[in-house]
């Protein structure tokens, strides 16, 4: 039960879909007219089919089977069907993009902020609120939450999947909560791998290069009896260290070992089973500025972090008839973290069921109910007062979606609720409202209304970290002033309630557009409150101990507009667009308040260029323009300013055989460091170098 | 800030450039876009098989031809309306989720999507409707023919158990071309 868009599982926004249909019925002349326009409209843009069909029109079947063919992006139409803010990176554009990890990927994303703290740690959230513990953004993995329940955000650095296995990511901006569940605040990314039965036979990758210093990857497909298929994989990397702004490296290397596997199992088309599983083990560099209640009350730690997690998936889908059909998934995941100053250690157990039924022609109802157990485990240094080091959580949850088809093909109503009950913060109900209008062929118009909420996670509501020592300030404060930020028990959810709008429209042939506006209006946002100060330890180390307490007190709203467009230029030119606009504006009260969040950069741009120079050689050009933002800098209890950024990465490859390709790529290849965010504490400001890589990738005919 | 403009410069005089070479380049003449070739094969599978008598309603009723997959296929299947199979007119309809599969007589599922299949085959087990898909696997849980890629030409096999029980026979000229599965054989 995964809640995946668009695959295997999916239970969508449109259970049916929506039924979106062309109906061309053998009325010939009117057809050509149709094509007729259409073409007038392309210009030569798309000549070509038409003479494939003359020339194809008269040859045998003999003939046609031995017809070369040359397989087009198939991206320029395609638009999602869901009521919903939802942009879909494939594999294509993935390996297209040069990127080498899943959050440099979603740059390409609209409406997301992605930007990367130190060569192993990155800021990734959709409409705001970003950070290093960005939390309001779910992420699954085949299904599977990677959200840490310890301290509500992802790492992701430690949640990494061998890039060519994967199907596609599916990224929604906007309250998922209905389908997904709590923490579903401003958006989800489901990254979906591939079925089995399309990873078969061997792939070898390997990169070399400056930043990327050597990756290397091995994947096995092969058929398991019959009806199943299976496949395991190997990979590991070593990158190198980014620098610091005076340019001196920054101590943030890093390495990690992969590996996983994968079967499927389909006995009929009644019945497919899934088991999966991955591991993951790195040691990752950092240089943290910790607080210290001895001068000069900061000290530099060279830690190695040494990161361990596991995972195991299995799914049962069955399909009873046309009109029903089941899932029923369950899941263990592991994630270690031993940081030196701060260990945690996350165990998850999830099982989920979800039934799709379609009623009466005009219903689909899509109704389900989970379990979850986690079980975190946290100690470290920078605690005070950790209280008890295991935690044990349940999460019960029951839903219900109902897509109401009003106008056949024209409108459509979905209305769906989720009831979560969870141990930090008790019952949360969340509901949405959306309404698809499809005016005319290639004219889609949504609206939607939702609410969403984002649980509370274990460090807001019962441990206590030492963020920053004042130090003295003779003769008024005898004593360095030690600040402690303090869970609070009674710490509730943050709420949102979200207006969301969007159009699609396929004006051209070759040209899609996808637009979104959205008004976000927040309650109960995290803010700290100061709470008592104290005169802690022994003389002569005396210190004042002054606490920041977790509270619900901050409101605010944001709001924006993101676009994508996609242009088939001619047939071996595409061009993919993105922007997106961003306000925010929060209710600040204290002082602290205006430091619990950034400033989100107002705007964004995404440009990618796809070029088939040839049939086996292409030249993509991506280029990005960030604007200024500001991160929260924990120590300072400042805002601190990031510069507007442009970044342009290059990519050539070329493939001699069907079998091999070797690309060559440069990432912010104009620009030898920019900065592109600060981790809340402990990181010290780190700056993306320019990199260049060679990538080979040999895939044998199987 | 100069720095900042530089930077700006570069990357839009190479769009700039980019943008008026392709023009210029040639296209290989003796190739054919996937999806037309593919338009042109299910057209000649659907000439090459027989349905049972009480398949259409009536002497004059269109044949059916259902693709499921995005609008952009209508490029390539579009034309195919024009034609005609055992003297009827052909229909064609393109959906990417098709509301009524049971009044199709031929479904090519595109793409490689799995979601929603085993729906599809609920739907249309056992009738006598001819399917085509290309994802891997696709003769494995009830399809009839699948396309493969082998070195840019198109092969495809035909899973006969699949097609006996639709009641469709495939003509020995189609069987030749083909990647016979009788059975359980697994297919790749």
């Amino acid at each position: 039960m995964s809640k995946q868009f668009g695959s295997s599982e999916s239970r969508s926004f449109s259970g049916k879909r929506l039924a979106r249909f062309f109906l061309l019925l053998a009325n010939a002349r009117q057809f050509s007219k149709c094509l007729f326009i259409a073409a007038l409209a392309t210009g030569s843009a798309h000549h070509s089919w038409a003479e494939d069909q003359d020339k194809l029109d008269d040859l045998t079947i003999e003939q046609l089977m031995n017809i070369e063919v040359t397989s087009v992006s198939k991206k320029a139409q395609k638009l999602s069907d869901s009521p919903a803010a939802v942009f879909v990176l494939t594999n294509e554009d993935i390996r297209r993009s040069g990127a080498t990890s899943i959050p440099e990927a979603l740059r390409m994303v609209p409406g997301l902020n992605v930007a990367r703290i130190d060569a192993n740690k990155w800021a990734v959230s959709a409409r705001g609120f970003n950070g290093r513990f960005a939390n309001k953004l779910l992420v699954l993995v085949d299904g599977r939450a990677v959200y840490s329940p310890s301290f509500s955000g992802v790492y992701w650095e430690s949640r990494d999947v061998m890039l060519e296995d994967l199907e596609r990511i599916e990224v929604i901006r906007g309250p998922g909560a209905t389908l997904w569940g709590a923490n579903a605040v401003n958006g989800v990314i489901n990254i979906i791998t591939r079925h089995a039965a399309d990873t078969q036979g061997v792939l070898l990758s390997a990169i070399v290069g400056d930043e990327e210093q050597g990756h290397g990857g091995v994947r096995i497909g092969a058929a398991l009896g019959e009806n199943g298929y299976g496949r395991a994989y190997v990979k590991g990397f070593k990158r190198d260290d980014f620098v610091r702004a005076n340019g001196n490296d920054a101590g943030d290397t890093w390495e990690m070992l992969e590996g996983g596997f994968r079967a499927d199992y389909q006995p009929s088309h009644k019945d497919s089973y899934t088991l999966q599983g991955d591991f993951q083990h790195g040691d990752i560099d950092q240089e943290l500025l910790i607080a210290d209640l001895t001068p000069p009350y900061m000290a530099l730690l060279d830690s190695r972090t040494d990161v361990e997690g596991w995972n195991i998936l299995g799914r049962w889908q069955h399909t009873s008839s046309a009109n029903s059909e089941f899932t029923l998934k369950g899941y263990f995941d592991s994630n270690d973290r031993n940081e030196g100053i701060f260990n945690s250690s996350d165990k998850t157990v999830d099982i989920d069921f979800q039934h799709l039924l379609a009623l009466a022609q005009r219903h689909v109802v899509v109704w389900g109910f989970g379990y979850r157990n986690t079980e975190t485990t946290i100690s470290g240094a920078v605690l005070i007062n950790p209280g008890s080091k295991i935690r044990d959580d349940e999460l019960f949850n029951f839903f219900i979606q109902d897509e109401i088809d009003l106008i056949e093909n024209k409108l459509s109503l979905t209305l769906g609720a989720k009831v979560e009950h969870n141990d930090y913060t008790g019952a949360e109900i969340q509901p949405s409202a959306r309404l698809m209008w499809s005016p005319a062929n290639g004219h889609k118009a949504w609206f939607s209304v939702s609410q969403a909420v984002r649980t509370a996670s274990r460090v807001e509501q019962d441990l206590n970290i030492l963020t920053s020592v004042i130090p003295p300030m003779a003769p008024f404060v005898p004593f360095p002033v030690a600040l402690v930020v303090t869970g609070n028990d009674d710490y509730d959810s943050e709420e949102l309630t979200a207006w969301e709008a969007g159009y699609r429209i396929t004006p051209l042939n070759t040209l899609s557009l996808d637009m979104t506006i959205f008004y976000n209006d927040y309650d109960q946002l995290r803010s700290t409150e100061a709470g008592s100060s104290v005169l802690a330890g022994s003389f002569p180390s005396l210190y004042l101990e002054q606490t920041l307490e977790f509270d619900n007190q901050l409101s605010g709203e944001t709001y924006g507009f993101e676009v994508a467009a996609v242009w088939q230029a001619t047939r071996v030119w595409r061009l993919d667009i993105g922007y997106s606009f961003l306000e925010s504006d929060f209710n600040n009260q204290s002082p602290q308040d205006k430091v619990q969040n950034g400033i989100a950069p107002r705007h964004q741009v995404s440009l990618r260029s796809l070029f088939d120079v040839a049939d086996n050689l292409d030249f993509d050009i991506w280029v990005r323009y960030v604007d200024e933002a500001s991160a929260i800098d924990g120590r300072a209890f400042a805002l601190q300013k990031i510069d507007s950024y442009l970044a342009t990465d290059l990519r050539l490859a070329w493939r001699p055989s069907s079998e091999f390709e070797l690309a060559l790529v440069g990432q912010n290849i104009f620009d030898p460091q920019h900065a592109e965010y600060i981790q809340e504490s402990f990181t010290i400001p780190t700056e993306v170098e320019r990199g260049v890589y060679v990538k080979a990738v040999w895939q044998p005919n199987y | 800030m100069i720095r900042v403009g530089i930077n700006f410069a570069i990357p839009w005089l190479l769009l700039l450039g980019i943008l008026f070479s392709p023009m210029s380049r040639s296209q290989p003449q003796d190739k054919v876009e996937e999806y037309n070739l593919k338009a042109a094969l299910v057209y000649n599978f659907a000439r090459f098989s027989q349905w049972p008598e009480n398949s259409f309603s009536s002497a004059d009723t269109p044949v059916a031809l259902c693709v499921q997959g995005d609008q952009s296929l209508i490029k390539s299947f579009g034309l195919l309306a024009k034609k005609t199979l055992f003297g009827r007119p052909v229909s064609i309809v393109v959906a990417e989720t098709l509301v009524n599969p049971e009044s199709c007589n031929v479904i090519f599922v595109t793409g490689v999507q799995r979601q929603g299949l085993p729906r599809l085959f609920a739907a249309v087990a056992d009738q006598p409707i001819l399917t085509i898909g290309e994802m891997n696997g696709f003769t494995d849980i009830g399809g009839m023919i699948l396309f493969t890629t082998v070195h840019e030409r198109l092969k495809f096999s035909v899973n006969l158990e699949n097609t006996e029980a639709g009641g469709i026979s495939l003509s020995s000229r189609l069987l030749k071309l083909a990647h016979v599965i009788e059975g359980q054989e697994t297919q790749r």
